[in-house]
This record gives structure tokens, sequence and C-alpha cells, in this order.
């Protein structure tokens, strides 16, 4: 009776775009860290340079699992994505609007396997915030 | 206690409370009528979990000793009594297979249950971390509750809507009163949710920080370390791309970080020669982490985003990486105290399974100078050009090549291409920079396991005055393959 059709198992392209633009922003978030810990002068000590790290670490990570959920056919570049604040320089600012994205559209319209990065997300929002 | 499979408790109930959450959030899985199939066991194993905690106080008096949560927790049991008799009166939901993940929630609270074992408290009093840590667990599982049910209506809901928008031929074929038994489940419920939330308001989260937390296991890292190793060195003898390369690169930067992290706090207890460390190990760790981020930077400039085709095994292995140094090191947002490690591992452990990690970064930094090497590495296609473009502009001469460096065709759909000499040779030294910094970092962390620190020192180390590096890698190189099978 209820089993779901096709058709709801399919994310629109609403959630792909909503998905596209979290990823660029973990991705950024990633390689803002990187290009602090790489700056001169370095973050100022070990405790800071070890919670960019693993907040860089964390955000690549959980870009990759984004990226897997895309659908095989579809490539990044294919996506209008929603995400245009790419530019902030602060990459626990990139991490919080790739979860604020993620709430921009109900869960149901996100690719199947979406609640780990967004309890990725929050964790690492609560371990850095 | 742990059980069979070696979890506790308080694992058994975080795996159930994940559980829950993942039904609420993958909506397009449910189906109302398995998940209320479902349900009422869920809501049995609970109750008997429930009555296996011990009682929190002692009171001679029968009437003072009911406890006002074991109250709670009969009602939802009543409640949830009523609709499965309800629904075994009638057609609705029907014999059916159950829903995977609840059963697995009833599995764990089943199991939980067999762990706890009688405590008297009127004879002995129970202590007030063990209050904290049963409060913590009542929480936990009334939370489960509150949150499994909602998915429950959430499911029954979207069945509901599904059967409005369905043709009357088809809803024709349906069980009789379907409609009407969705919308009775949905609405009993939203009233075992209510009831659960009037639990769930007053304690979750709060009641979690008297949770118990297991000290981290000691023997995580190590092997999080040997697992990461191996997969990155499978990785690397695959089809390689940048995006590869930039995340062994990254976790092996975070590996620098935490090792460096560990090792002044091993220092400062005196775990391991603080003299040592001041002088040789601290400025080699320090060059080995700027080595590897900068290589990380590198490559990660030439990865395409979204890059997929990395290996699963390399992605979750990097991510057992981080967990395991973030239980050892983290506390609330920020790096724990030197007295929290002391207090969580054995620093002097911690410190030989780090040397064991340092001499095997040299090998996998040579591996990936291979790697680099190798023309079939692949990678984005506009990186590859801006990067290009961007090392020659630094050149004697400025831009002053006629030739594309990557194919118009390539670069408008930026696909994956072979890197192009100049961009080969910029990260060859790049990775050259990682190999030498951490052979120096693997000879001065020798002292750490050595009887003799001295010697053994004297023997890794590099000399200012010698001559290119690969002369002096050999001994370290020894060092890290003796190392290497150690670890494995």
């Amino acid at each position: 009776m209820t089993s779901k059709t096709p058709e709801t198992m399919t994310p629109g392209a609403e959630g792909l775009a909503v998905l596209a633009g979290v990823i660029l922003l973990l991705e950024a978030a990633a390689d803002r860290c990187l290009n602090f810990l790489a700056a001169d002068p370095a973050p100022p000590g070990l405790e800071e340079s070890f919670a960019l790290s693993d907040l860089g670490l964390g955000a690549r990570v959980a870009a990759i699992q984004a990226c897997a959920l895309l659908p095989a056919d579809i490539e990044l570049l294919d996506i209008q994505t929603a995400e245009s604040r790419l530019d902030r320089d602060d990459p626990l600012e990139l991490v919080c609007a790739a979860e604020a994205l993620t709430r921009t559209v109900p869960i149901d319209s996100l690719p199947r396997g979406s609640s780990r990065v967004v309890v990725a997300l929050c964790d690492l929002l609560r371990e850095h915030g | 206690m742990p059980a069979l499979e070696g979890r506790s408790v308080g694992e058994l109930l975080l795996d159930c409370d994940l559980l829950v959450r993942d039904v609420l959030m993958d909506t397009p899985l449910m189906d109302g009528r398995v998940m209320v199939r479902t349900w009422g066991e869920v809501v049995e194993a609970a109750a008997d979990l429930w009555r296996a905690f011990p009682e929190s106080s002692a009171s001679a008096n029968e009437f003072e000793r009911r406890d006002p949560d074991q109250v709670l927790m009969e009602q939802l049991q009543t409640m949830n009594a009523s609709l499965m008799k309800a629904a075994r009166r009638r057609q609705w939901p029907g014999e059916g297979p159950g829903d995977d993940r609840l059963l697995r929630v009833c599995e764990n609270l089943t199991t939980a249950a067999g762990l706890l074992p009688r405590r008297r408290t009127d004879v002995r009093p129970m202590r007030p971390e063990v209050r904290s840590d049963l409060d913590a667990a009542k929480a936990r599982l009334v939370h489960v509750l509150y949150v499994g049910a909602h998915g429950v209506q959430v499911a029954l809901n979207r069945d509901l809507r599904y059967l409005a928008a369905m043709p009357a031929s088809k809803r024709a074929a349906l069980p009789a009163e379907s409609m009407k038994r969705t919308v009775e489940a949905r609405d009993r419920m939203a009233a075992f949710e209510q009831l659960a939330g009037s639990y769930v308001w007053g304690t979750f989260p709060a009641a979690l920080h008297g949770e118990h937390k297991p000290l981290p296991e000691p023997d995580r890292l190590r092997q999080a370390l040997a697992t990461w190793d191996i997969q990155a060195h499978r990785a690397l003898a695959g089809a390689i791309t940048a995006a590869t390369m930039t995340l062994i690169a990254q976790t092996q930067a975070h590996t620098a970080f935490a090792s460096q992290t560990l090792l002044r706090a091993g220092a400062e207890t005196g775990s391991i020669e603080p003299g040592q460390y001041r002088t040789r190990l601290a400025p080699a760790l320090e060059s080995a982490q700027a080595s590897w981020v900068g290589l990380a930077t590198a490559w990660g400039q030439l990865a395409p985003s979204g890059g997929r085709g990395l290996e699963r095994d390399l992605v979750t292995a990097a991510n057992e990486i981080r967990a395991a140094t973030l239980e050892i090191i983290h506390e609330g947002t920020g790096v724990a105290s030197v007295e929290t490690l002391a207090a969580r591992v054995d620093l002097k452990q911690v410190a030989q399974t780090l040397q064991f990690g340092l001499a095997t970064s040299t090998d996998l930094a040579y591996a990936l100078l291979e790697a680099t090497a190798d023309p079939h590495v692949l990678a984005s296609a506009r990186s590859v050009n801006a990067l290009a473009m961007a090392l020659e502009a630094r050149g004697t001469y400025g831009n002053v090549s006629t030739e594309a460096w990557v194919r118009p065709v390539d670069h408008a759909q930026d696909r994956p291409v072979a890197l192009p000499d100049l961009v080969r040779i910029s990260l060859t030294r790049a990775v050259e920079r990682v190999t030498q910094a951490v052979t120096t970092a693997a000879g001065a962390a020798a002292f750490i396991s050595a009887p003799d620190g001295a010697h053994q020192v004297k023997l890794l180390a590099p000399k200012p005055d010698s001559g290119p590096h690969h002369v002096l890698q050999r001994p370290a190189c020894q060092a890290a393959a003796r190392s290497r099978s150690c670890v494995r």
C-alpha cells in the first residue's frame, strides 16, 4: 500500500543543488584551514593549529561523503548550486553555512543517506563551535 | 559491563539513539505500517530495560519507593499496549515485515537489559556518580522513544498524503478503513510522543553530562594508524588522483599535529625525556607538519570540486584517524589540558605508538614521491592550467609559452588530465620536502623507545653538513620498516 514510488525516492533538483552547495562550502572550509595552517606567520599556538587541522580534515571527509551521495551520472559542474557564500574567510563560518543550507529544504528532498552528512556537520559544529 | 559484542549499556543506548535519528531523517525509506508493526516491540523492550535499571533510592515505604519516572514508563507502556491491541483486532496494519532499524533498536535494548545485574539499593546506597549515570541512561532511553515515536508519526503522515493522492480505483484494492486506521495510529503516536516529550524536556540533554564515559580504548590509536598506513598504500597502488593525494597529505598533517600535542604532554609529564623532545623532536615535528600542510595545499589546488572515486576504505581510515585522536585530545570545544590527557591515556605508551606512526609516515612519504612521478596521476584540467600558468609566470621569462597547458575541451569540461612537467616538478619538490622532514622527525623520535636513546639519535638524525637526503634516509627507512612490521 504505502511502498514508496520511485519518484519519492529520487532527490529533486532542489535537493541536489543544496547538496552541491554543501560540498563546495565544505571543500572551501577544508582548503581554508590548510591555507591558515600554511600561512606565515602560522597560527599562534599548537592548540589552535590542532583545532584548525581537525576542522579541515573533518570538513574534507564530510565533503567526500557528500560527494558519494550524488547520483553516479551527475557531475557537480552540471548542478546549479544553491550556494554563493564561498568567499568567507572563516572555515567555521563556511561549515555553519553548509549546515544552514541543509535546513533550507526538507530532509526527504536530499539524496538518500544525507542524514549522515547532516549529522557530521552538526558534530563538527558542536566540536568546534 | 561489556556485552558479548563488546558494547556497554551506554553504547547500546547511544546506538539506539543514532538509529532512531536515522529513522527520523531518512523519511524516503519509511513505511508507516511497517513501523507501527515494529513499534510495539520497541516500547516493550524499553520498558523491560527500564525495569532492569537499579532503583535510585532506598525507602522502607512501598508507596514512597514508587519512582515517579516509573509511572511515566508504565503510562507509555499502557498507551502502546492499547495501540497494539487495536492493531491486532483489525486488518490494519496487518501481517508483514518489520522495520529493520527499529528491530535493531529492540535487539540493543534487550541486550542492554540483559547486561544489568540486579542491585539492591536498600543495603548498598547508590553512589552519586552511579546515580548520574543512571539518570543519563534513563534520559537517553526516553529520548529514543520520543524521537522514534516522532519518526513513526512522520511516516504515517506520509502514508496519509500518499493515500489522499491515490486514485479511487487503487484505493479500493486496499484493506478497508486504511485511511481511518492510519489517522488513528498517527494521533495515538502523537499522544505517545507528547508524553515521552514531557520527560525529555526536563532531562535531555542536561542529564547526559553525568553519563559515565569509558576511557579511550588503549589500542584504538595504534589500530587507526596501522589501518591508515595500509589503506594509504593501497590507494597509491591503484589509480591515483589529486583528491587521493590531498586526503593522504591532509590526514598525515593532522596526525603530525596530533602527535605533537600528545608528545608535548608526554614531555611535560615526564613520560618521555623532555630535553630530547624540546631540542630535537619538537622542531622536527613542526617542520614535518609544515611540509605535510604544504603538500596537502599543493595537491588540494589540483583536485576537482566534488571529485569522486576516492576509495571508501581510505576515507573511513582517515575518519578513524580523526576520531581516534579527537577521543584523546578533545575536550569541550578545544584541546584537553595536560592533566586530562595524562588521566585519559598512558602517555608513554601513546608516545611509542606515535613513534611508530612517524616511522611509517617516512615510508608513506616515499610512496607519495613515487606516485607523483607516475605519468597516470590525474588532476583537474582547470586547476592544472591555472597552476602551470602561475608557475610559468614566476619563471625568468614569465608567461611566454605559446601552447596551451591543457586542451581547451578538457578545460571547458574540467576533465581529469595528466600533469605537465612544470607542475609535476613543483609537486615533486613539495614531496621531497616532506620526505626530508619526516625522515628527520622519525630519527628524532627514536629516543622514545630506544634503550639508549642517545645512540639511536646519532644513528638516525641527518647531519647538517651531509649530502643529499637520500644518502641519509637509509637508516631511518630501515627503522621505519622495522616499526611498520611492529605496527602491523
